[in-house]
C-alpha cells in the first residue's frame, strides 16, 4: 500500500477538487427571479463553504482508475446539490440552529421558504446527471442515476430509523442498530455513493462494486461517529451548535453507550429528559447528560470504536486499491481515513 | 449521580475493556454490512424479476422494446439503429428468457436463432449526427472468443482513423454493447472496418460509421 500521504495532500486535494466543484456547481443555480424567496437561498448553504469531501471522493475515484476530471465532474456537483439540498431538510428536522457557522436556513428564512428551496435543490441535483450523458455516454450516465436513487434511498429510510427513534423515545437500542442507521443516514451519501460512481466512470462501469461499499461504510461511520464527537467537544471551528446533539436527542453512538451503562434511576431520568421537546429541555438537563457521558467514558468509547472502523476502512481500501496504479488522488483516498480524524 | 461509575466499571458483565472495543467495532461493522450487501442483492434480484415480468407478461416483446427505445431516444445523444434491427430480430424472442434464467447469458450467442445474424445494442457518444451499420454473423464465433474490432478507415488516408470502438461484455440485462465515441473534430466521412473473432482473429462481419457534416446538436 502506498504511505506517501502527507499532512497537506488531503487538504489540498479538497480544496483544489472542492473549488472546481463550486465553480460549477454555481452555473446550476439559476439567476433569476424570484431570487428573494428561491434562488438566493438555494446559494447560501454552497457558499458558506464546507468540507467537500463528497464530491472531492467522487473525482479522486474516478481519476484513480483512470478518468479525466471533467468525466466526474457532473456527478461531484451533484452529488454537492444533493447534499445541500439535504441539510436544508436535516435543519428543519432537527430543528438546528446553526450551520457552518450561521444561521441555519430555516432560522433565516423561516420553514415554508426553507422546505421550497430545499426542495428546489435536490430536484437541481438531477440537471448534472441528465447532463452526463454527452460526458460518459448515455448508457453510463443511466447507471449513475440508477445509483442516484439508490443512495437517496437509502439516505431517507436512515434519516427516517433516527426520526422515528426520536420520535417515539426508543431508548432499547445497540450499537448494530446505530452502525445501521449511520449506514443508511450518513454513509451512503458521505461516501459510498461517491467511491461507487467514481469507479464505474473511471472504469466505464466495469468494476465490482459491493468492497466500495464496505470501504464507504466504515469511511463513512468513522467519520459519523468523529462528526458527533466533535458536537461534544469541538472548538469555534466546528460551526455548529455544541452539544446541540444532546439538545436535538440525536441517538449517537454516545447516548446509546450511556443508556446501556446508566444505573436504573440514571436511565429513568435520560428516558426522561429524551422525551421532551428540545425547547422543553434546560441547560442543567443537557449538562448533566454531557457529564454523564464523561463519567461513564462514552466520549473515549465512540473514539476507540471510530478508530476500529477506520482500521477496517483501510484494510478495504487496501483490497480495492491493490493493484490500482500509485497516482496522488489514490493517496489522497487512502488518507482521508486518517483526515476524519484529524479536522476539526 | 444516582449509579457509582467507578463500581460499573469493575463489572466485566456489563463492560467491556477498551482494548477490545476496535476490534468489536470491526466485527459489529462487517457484521452489519454484509447483511446490508445481502439485502440489496435480494432488492436487485426482487426488482429485476417484477421489471422481466412486466415486459414477458405484455405478450408481445416488441412492446417492451419499444418502451425502450423511446426511453432511450429521450435520453438523448443516441442513434440506435441497431437498437431498431434488435427489436426486428427474431433472436430477440428466444433471448428474453435466456437472460431471464441466466443473467450470464448474452445476446451474442445468438441462442436460437436461426438467421446466422444476431444484433447488439449500440451505444454512440458523438457530437454530430452518426449512424451505424454493422453485419455480424455470431454464429462463427468460436467458443470463448469475442467480436472485436480494431479502428475504423476512411478511403481518404489523410482522415483520421477512429479507434473508440469497443465490444463491451456488459455487466447488466443489455450486455453486451458496441461503444463508440467519436471525438470532437472528427472529419465527416463513411469509415469502415471488420470485425473479427479476437481468439482466432477470423472475420465475423463489418461495421460502418457515417459520420454526416452536421451542426453540433444540443441534447438537453
Amino acid at each position: 500500500m502506498s504511505t506517501a500521504v502527507t499532512p497537506d495532500l488531503v487538504p489540498n486535494v479538497l480544496r483544489e477538487y472542492g473549488d472546481i466543484t463550486k465553480t460549477v456547481l454555481k452555473g446550476y443555480i439559476p439567476s433569476q427571479h424570484p431570487h428573494r424567496h428561491l434562488y438566493d437561498l438555494l446559494a447560501d448553504y454552497p457558499q458558506r463553504g464546507g468540507k467537500m469531501m463528497r464530491p472531492s471522493l467522487c473525482i479522486a475515484t474516478a481519476r484513480a482508475f483512470g478518468a479525466k476530471l471533467e468525466d466526474a465532474l457532473n456527478t461531484a456537483v451533484a452529488i454537492e446539490l444533493l447534499h445541500n439540498a439535504l441539510l436544508i431538510h436535516d435543519d428543519i428536522e432537527d430543528d438546528s440552529e446553526e450551520r457552518r457557522g450561521s444561521p441555519t436556513l430555516h432560522v433565516l428564512h423561516g420553514v415554508p421558504l426553507a422546505i421550497n428551496a430545499g426542495d428546489t435543490l435536490s430536484l437541481l441535483s438531477l440537471r448534472p446527471l441528465i447532463e452526463n450523458k454527452a460526458k460518459v455516454g448515455p448508457r453510463l450516465a443511466l447507471r449513475i442515476l440508477e445509483e442516484t436513487e439508490c443512495m437517496a434511498r437509502k439516505s431517507a429510510e436512515g434519516q427516517a430509523m433516527e426520526l422515528g427513534w426520536r420520535r417515539d423515545n426508543t431508548t432499547e437500542l445497540d450499537e448494530s442498530d446505530y452502525l445501521e442507521m449511520v449506514l443508511k443516514k450518513t454513509c451512503w451519501l458521505a461516501a459510498i455513493y461517491p467511491s461507487r460512481v467514481g469507479a464505474m466512470i473511471g472504469t466505464r462501469d466495469n468494476v465490482e462494486l459491493n468492497p466500495f461499499i464496505r470501504f464507504g461504510f466504515f469511511l463513512g461511520a468513522a467519520f459519523q461517529i468523529q462528526d458527533d464527537l466533535l458536537n461534544l467537544v469541538a472548538d469555534a471551528r466546528y460551526g455548529k451548535e455544541l452539544d446541540g446533539d444532546i439538545w436535538e436527542g440525536k441517538r449517537t453512538l454516545m447516548l446509546i453507550r450511556l443508556f446501556s451503562l446508566a444505573a436504573p434511576r440514571e436511565r429513568e431520568r435520560l428516558t426522561a429528559i429524551m422525551r421532551l421537546a428540545r425547547e422543553e429541555r434546560t441547560e442543567e438537563e443537557v449538562s448533566w447528560i454531557r457529564a454523564l457521558m464523561d463519567r461513564y467514558g462514552c466520549v473515549d468509547y465512540a473514539r476507540q470504536f471510530a478508530h476500529g472502523l477506520a482500521g477496517a476502512a483501510l484494510h478495504e481500501f487496501s483490497l480495492i486499491y491493490r493493484d490500482v496504479p500509485d497516482s496522488r488522488d489514490k493517496r489522497f483516498i487512502e488518507g482521508l481515513v486518517t483526515w476524519v480524524f484529524e479536522r476539526t | 449521580m444516582d449509579g457509582d461509575p467507578s463500581k460499573s466499571e469493575d463489572d466485566s458483565r456489563d463492560r467491556r475493556s477498551f482494548e477490545s472495543v476496535a476490534s468489536d467495532a470491526v466485527a459489529k461493522g462487517y457484521k452489519v454490512i454484509e447483511e446490508q450487501i445481502r439485502q440489496g442483492q435480494q432488492f436487485a434480484r426482487d426488482f429485476a424479476d417484477r421489471s422481466l415480468d412486466a415486459g414477458v407478461l405484455s405478450g408481445d416483446t416488441s412492446d417492451l422494446i419499444e418502451r425502450i427505445m423511446t426511453f432511450y431516444t429521450d435520453l438523448g445523444a443516441l442513434w440506435f439503429e441497431m437498437i431498431e434491427s434488435l427489436a426486428r430480430n427474431p433472436a430477440l424472442r428466444d433471448l428474453m428468457p435466456n437472460r431471464r434464467n441466466n443473467g450470464a447469458d448474452g445476446p451474442t450467442n445468438g441462442a436460437g436463432n436461426g438467421t446466422g445474424h444476431a444484433s447488439i445494442p449500440v451505444e454512440i457518444v458523438s457530437p454530430v449526427r452518426t449512424d451505424v451499420k454493422m453485419i455480424l454473423d455470431l454464429q462463427s464465433l468460436s467458443a470463448g472468443g469475442a467480436p472485436g474490432v480494431h479502428e475504423l478507415r476512411s478511403l481518404d488516408s489523410a482522415k483520421p482513423p477512429i479507434r473508440n470502438v469497443v465490444f463491451d461484455p456488459g455487466t447488466d440485462s443489455w450486455s453486451p454493447v458496441l461503444r463508440v465515441t467519436i471525438e470532437q473534430g472528427q472529419p465527416a466521412d463513411t469509415y469502415t472496418g471488420v470485425i473479427i473473432d479476437t481468439a482466432t482473429n477470423e472475420p465475423l462481419g463489418t461495421l460502418c460509421i457515417r459520420i454526416a457534416d452536421a451542426e453540433p446538436r444540443d441534447f438537453r
